[in-house]
């Protein structure tokens, strides 16, 4: 087995790196270890995870750089779509002026376009769904389809406005039980994924630190 | 042939040990000797793959039944070299025979084969003699006239053509006791019956249901050897003697070995043959390393052929290795009896077969996945070798009819094979390899590595015939062993099924096939089915239903030309206006608008004015409603426009309910968009309540990513809070989340308030809140119930708060009903500084403390009027319902005055102009100004920003001469800057509201003329003495006596513009609040009939269906 300096390298730095980060992070105050090591690894625990953000940040513009010459490019070479790439051009230096220069026709802009049109995709959600719930049954009919209709229109109707003490009451527990241990089931089952996916990238499993 | 015409290193009479006269490549392996590894022989392991009927374009080859075997690779075992026949003489030049050699080398070539480079081809001075076209007929002539060696043949190629009793006019240099000889005897050892067994197992008569397509495959009949041939085959090895000086490098290769006719007939019978001829290696790997007939065929391609044979003499073959090192190989050929039997090929097939171990039935299915040697199959050209037909026409037709007509059209295609070998399948023949991945090559199986191969030298991945060929002990199993003790019988002796079977094979016409028509032929389900009038065994396909199925399913799958022709049919088709749909979008469409415009559109009852004492709901406004002035609230509003209909107004609820407290919030977002929209609500807000940011209010810059963001937030928050939004700094002098006194997280996404929950809670004690959307609530009860137990989720918790605070704001009375005895909220215990305002010239008396304090602290220290419990009491008593027990459900809020505030950095602007300046509103010259200032006068320095002239413009607070505190923006021109440290020395001044407490603090700031360090701040140390007694009564009093010391030198009095805790929060606007909360209730009203009445009539449609059938 041939291994690659690099890969080595890179998976030692990793290894490394996120031990002292971990250790930083979950150190108690009261430990084993003298005080000065710890106050140490937390220090480079911090300025690690500035790091991290800073470049987190910077990918952020670079991110935007690089749309921004994507689009320019599309503009310049009249490829297909480029009267989009000229809308999101003049977008992008419009927000930007406007915030800085006219501040209340950026929130203008903001409030009366950009909330606009998020909120009415949301809006549209609701036409789609219900739409779906109708034809659930249209092909065919399975168990799995009965109570799933029956779960949704008993979430539907217990949120209607009514007094209804009976629904209210069995809503709750539908939300405080099964629903709560549905969510709790998952969340443990991002946790231990998360878990997992931690140590395959500490070990070098996961390279994709290295890809 | 005599041993005249044959070079000197095949010719018996020579000397074995003189391999001067042999190539190169001969001369190496015979330098290893039969105990070396090393053994050539690479390429015809697989040959038997190809397709080995001879073809109807050359005459010469008319007649003979199959070979099985290649001439390329016969060569190796005929006494001409085929492949020269077959290639021009520029190509012959090139093939030498060490791989390491370039094409134009032929120095390194034998000389009888570098001069045929240049030479004529009538010019056959420098070939051999036996290669000498002269040589060669006269040769011919002198063996057997109608023998000839053709690039199609194998060994038993010419074995086909020869009569039992014929078999003494075989070259003479098969009969002797030449290397050759022992050729045929490695050949007759090295052939692994296993594995004739295993392709002989879709034959077997107890496999006759699931393996009648297998029978259907022409293509073995077409291969297959009369009776006699296989006698001729078996004589051949009785003429055979064995040898114990055999030129190792004459050994057949595994190629040869399988391309014995009778061999192939087995092979082909089973799969290979029906696979559409898969005669290159690659075919059967799956590689692209090592393309043998690819090289073969391409005649134009010297390079190629080179490193063929270059191929061929360097490697080594394990199945030879194996029997070179095999003492008793050699052994087995001594008894002449072994090939005297004749074979039966009954015996092979029935229940006496030697290759019954290879039990068909524990065929894993994974091979019919496992298609990948087919990926090159389309390479393969075909070769038209069909033999000549057993019966005549009437007779096959006869035959035909006792076929089993298990298939409509018992024609041939890969599908059709694969689907017959629903017990056996690739894998039996391939081990479990996984061709793709498999770096499988001749290099590979033939390193010199041996030891890091499996026992066989073979690689552990190695498919399984080949391990098995190399388990092979000559002798106990080898073909010749098998085909010894097997007696053969006559075609007409064979069962009927077996007899139609074999003359099926001869209708089949074949001709050179294109790539595209191999392609279509093994892939039909690429969309393009074979036509009936195909004559190649490849071609003429058929599906059964079965087969048709699936290649539907894959078609389904991987899509193909039909499937697009079926979509643009549907293109196409007169599209049908979708009523249904449409007509439900109409009717949802006017329930969610009509009650904007029909007030009295209303379903059901709005949300409460109030929450349910004891609920979630409740606690949280309770929580809010305890916040101390002048403390911080972190509110992380993670929600962007797409949620902000249904979470604005409680982003706005809250902001104003921590401000109405004399809180001060403190909002940060990891969703820039949010962030933005909450600072444009903060300006709103301010616009309407005079507030200053960075001073009541900081919305801190953009939490860039997720997770590591915001442990970074927990980790460096002074860091984090230093700038807002703007670029401003906020000084917040914050640096532990425990000193916000509430954290509230709003946000749509149940994962944000995870990521809140697990990077930022598990380091604070302070409460903390939530609001979720709707849809996130499910999810974030586990959080929410684990630490907060007090949210809001949905558009009508948001109403009802909203509600509430707006009664708050606007003075009314927030009725607390009796609170349940068990009713128990815990807050953890919160230190709260309380700033107590001290009025300098005053004394101040503390009556009615509204929080209950169940202890008694009287301190008479003056600087420090401290009560600090030492713990929290949790009282569950029910008080009484009076508006001052309101907090005493959980009464566990601590009373901290702290009158010993921290030194504070003051920035004052001193005006350098030699003129009156103008003070304006706003970082701008074009609204009037707001007051003006004289040369030299000073100001108190409270934000900075960049205007819109590009220059910084300070915000400054300063008494005018009317005695008003004016707030304006002076330009960085005009002013010079100066930074004092000052201690504020705080006066007690409490007002029995807690509410309305407000701290003003009084500073001496040096005017023109005076000295800049005034003194009063360190002699402005006030002597008071603060009494607070506590009683565990519903109602308290505190008193303070603060008897202070007034500053000795107070010239002017400036008010710093701390926050403004005694606040008028304007109330919120409401408007459409109610329409848009009958909205939602219509819209989901609708919503529930329509789902419902549409699901019961598709219920009640399937199930008289099911009746009617």
């Amino acid at each position: 087995m041939r291994i690659r300096l690099g890969a080595a390298l890179a998976s030692a730095l990793t290894f490394a790196i996120g031990l002292v980060v971990i250790l930083g992070l979950l150190l108690p105050d009261e430990t084993l270890l003298p005080q000065t090591w710890v106050n140490l690894i937390r220090s480079v625990t911090s300025v690690l995870l500035q790091l991290t953000t800073i470049t987190a940040a910077l990918a952020i513009l670079v991110g935007i750089f690089n749309l921004l010459l994507v689009h320019l490019s599309r503009l310049f070479k009249r490829e297909r779509g480029f009267l989009y790439s000229l809308v999101l051009i003049i977008s992008f230096f419009v927000v930007i002026i406007t915030y800085f220069f006219a501040r209340e026709v950026n929130t203008l802009l903001l409030e009366n376009i950009q909330r606009t049109v998020e909120s009415a995709l949301a809006g549209l959600l609701f036409f789609a769904l219900v739409y779906g719930a109708y034809r659930m049954m249209h092909q065919r009919v399975t168990w799995a389809s009965v109570v799933f209709i029956l779960v949704v229109l008993f979430v539907l109707v217990a949120a209607l406005p009514f007094d209804i003490p009976a629904l209210q009451e069995i809503r709750a527990w539908l939300m405080s039980i099964p629903v709560n241990a549905g969510a709790r089931g998952l969340l443990l089952g991002i946790a231990l994924a998360t878990v997992v996916t931690g140590v395959r990238v500490l070990i070098g499993v996961d390279r994709s630190y290295r890809d | 042939m005599t041993d005249d015409l044959l070079p000197p290193w095949l010719n018996d009479d020579s000397d074995d040990s003189d391999d001067n006269d042999l190539p190169d490549w001969l001369q190496n392996a015979d330098d290893d000797s039969p105990q070396s590894p090393k053994k050539s022989g690479v390429t015809g392991e697989l040959s038997w793959m190809q397709d080995d009927s001879p073809s109807n374009d050359n005459p010469s080859k008319k007649g003979r039944a199959s070979t099985g075997l290649t001439g390329e690779l016969s060569w190796n075992q005929a006494e001409t070299p085929d492949f020269l026949q077959d290639m021009s003489p520029d190509d012959s030049a090139t093939m030498g025979y060490d791989d390491n050699q370039a094409d134009d080398d032929d120095d390194a070539l034998p000389d009888w084969l570098s001069a045929s480079d240049d030479a004529d081809d009538d010019d056959n001075s420098g070939l051999p003699a036996w290669l000498d076209d002269d040589a060669l007929e006269e040769s011919e002539r002198l063996v057997q006239q109608s023998f000839t060696m053709t690039d199609e043949m194998s060994v038993v190629d010419f074995l086909d053509e020869e009569d039992d009793e014929e078999s003494e006019e075989l070259p003479s240099w098969l009969t002797d006791e030449s290397p050759t000889t022992s050729q045929s005897n490695v050949f007759a050892g090295a052939v692994d019956t296993s594995t004739w067994g295993n392709f002989e197992g879709s034959d077997e008569p107890t496999n006759e249901e699931s393996l009648t397509d297998a029978f259907t495959d022409d293509s073995w009949i077409s291969d297959t050897e009369t009776p006699d041939l296989e006698e001729d085959f078996s004589d051949l090895f009785t003429q055979s003697s064995p040898t114990s000086d055999f030129n190792r490098s004459d050994l057949p290769t595994t190629g040869m070995l399988f391309g014995d006719d009778d061999f192939s007939n087995e092979v082909d019978e089973g799969s290979f043959d029906l696979l559409g001829t898969p005669n290159d290696i690659d075919s059967l790997l799956g590689g692209d390393d090592f393309d043998l007939l690819g090289e073969l065929n391409d005649d134009g391609d010297d390079a190629q052929a080179f490193d063929l044979f270059g191929e061929l003499a360097e490697p080594q073959t394990p199945i030879a290795n194996e029997l070179a090192n095999d003492d008793d190989f050699m052994s087995n050929f001594g008894d002449d009896d072994l090939f005297d039997e004749d074979i039966d090929i009954d015996a092979l097939l029935g229940e006496e077969d030697p290759f019954r171990q290879f039990d068909t039935n524990t065929v894993s299915e994974e091979a019919e996945d496992d298609l990948s040697w087919l990926e090159d199959i389309s390479n393969v050209p075909f070769q038209d070798t069909r033999p000549e037909p057993l019966f005549k026409p009437e007779t096959r037709a006869k035959l035909s009819q006792n076929l089993p007509q298990s298939q409509p059209e018992p024609e041939l295609d890969i599908e059709n094979y694969l689907a017959s070998l629903d017990d056996m399948s690739l894998s039996s023949i391939t081990g479990d390899v996984d061709f793709e991945s498999a770096d499988l090559d001749f290099e590979t199986l033939f390193d010199d590595n041996r030891e890091e191969m499996g026992m066989s030298g073979l690689s552990p991945d190695a498919p399984s015939w080949l391990t098995d060929l190399t388990a092979v002990t000559a002798g106990e199993n080898s073909a010749a062993a098998i085909l010894s003790g097997q007696k053969d019988r006559p075609a007409e002796d064979l069962p009927d099924r077996l007899k139609a079977l074999r003359e099926r094979g001869f209708d089949v016409q074949s001709h050179p096939k294109t790539d595209a028509e191999v392609l279509s032929a093994l892939m039909p389900v690429s969309g393009v089915m074979l036509s009936d009038t195909a004559d190649s065994a490849i071609a003429t396909v058929a599906l059964t239903a079965g087969q048709v199925q699936r290649a539907e399913l894959l078609r389904t799958i991987v899509g193909n030309a039909l499937e697009a022709n079926e979509a643009d049919e549907k293109t196409r088709r007169p599209r049908r206006l979708p009523i249904e749909r449409l007509f439900i979008t109409a009717i949802l469409l006017v329930a969610v608008l009509a009650p904007f415009f029909l007030d009295n559109l209303r379903i059901g009852a709005p949300p409460p004015n109030q929450f349910v004492v004891g609920s979630r709901q409740d606690a949280f406004y309770r929580l809010m409603d305890t916040i101390p002035a002048g403390v911080h609230i972190l509110i992380a509003a993670e929600y962007g426009a797409m949620s902000a209909g249904e979470l604005d107004i409680a982003t706005e609820s809250v902001v104003r309910h921590v401000l109405a407290n004399g809180g001060i919030p403190v909002i940060i977002s990891s969703n820039a968009v949010g962030l933005v929209r909450v600072d444009n609500l903060m300006d709103t807000i301010a616009a309407q309540n005079r507030l200053v940011a960075n001073v009541d209010y900081v919305v801190v810059r953009y939490l860039v990513t997720d997770v590591v963001g915001l442990r970074d937030f927990s980790e460096n928050l002074s860091s984090y809070l230093a700038f807002d939004v703007d670029g401003n700094r906020t000084r917040l002098a914050i640096d532990d989340l425990n000193d916000f006194a509430r954290v509230v997280i709003i946000t749509e996404s149940a994962d944000n308030l995870r990521l809140w929950g697990e990077q930022v809670l598990p380091l604070m004690t302070q409460p903390f809140l939530a609001i979720t959307s709707y849809s996130a609530a499910p999810l974030s009860e586990p959080y929410l119930s684990i630490r907060a137990g007090a949210y809001l989720s949905g558009y009508g918790d948001s109403y009802t708060y909203q509600t509430m605070v707006n009664r708050l704001l606007t003075g009314g009375e927030v009725i607390i009903p009796t609170l349940p005895p068990t009713v128990e909220i815990i807050i953890p215990t919160t230190e709260v500084p309380v700033v107590i305002p001290i009025d300098a010239d005053s004394t101040a008396e503390i009556t009615e403390i509204s929080p209950i304090v169940t202890e008694s602290v009287v301190d008479t220290t003056p600087d420090a009027i401290t009560a600090t419990p030492d713990s929290a009491i949790v009282t569950t008593e029910a008080p009484t319902a009076t508006l001052t027990a309101m907090p005493s459900a959980t009464p566990t809020a601590t009373f901290t005055p702290t009158p010993s505030p921290t030194p504070i950095v003051a920035r004052f602007a001193i005006i350098t102009a030699a003129t009156p300046i103008n003070i304006r509103p706003d970082p701008s010259t074009t609204n009037p100004p707001a007051g003006v200032l004289r040369p030299e006068e000073r100001a108190l320095i409270i934000n900075q920003v960049t205007g819109v002239d590009g220059q910084q413009w300070y915000n400054i607070t300063f008494v005018n001469n009317a005695g008003e505190t004016v707030i304006g923006w002076v330009r960085e021109d005009l002013i010079q800057i100066e930074e004092t440290v000052l201690t504020p020395t705080p006066t007690p001044s409490m007002t029995p509201s807690s509410k309305q407490m407000r701290m003003i603090m009084r500073v001496g700031i040096p005017q023109k003329g005076q000295e800049s360090t005034p003194e009063i701040t360190p002699e402005a140390t006030p002597s008071a003495e603060a009494t607070l007694e506590a009683e565990i009564t519903p109602q308290v009093t505190v008193t303070a006596v603060v008897v202070p010391t007034l500053p000795a030198v107070t010239s002017i009095v400036v008010d710093i513009p701390m926050p403004d805790t005694d606040r008028l929060i304007a109330p919120m606007d409401v408007t459409d609040r109610q329409a848009r909360w009958d909205s939602m209730a219509l819209g989901i009203l609708v919503a529930v009939i329509v789902i419902g009445v549409g699901n019961l009539f598709n219920l009640v449609r399937v199930i008289f269906r099911k009746r009617r059938r």
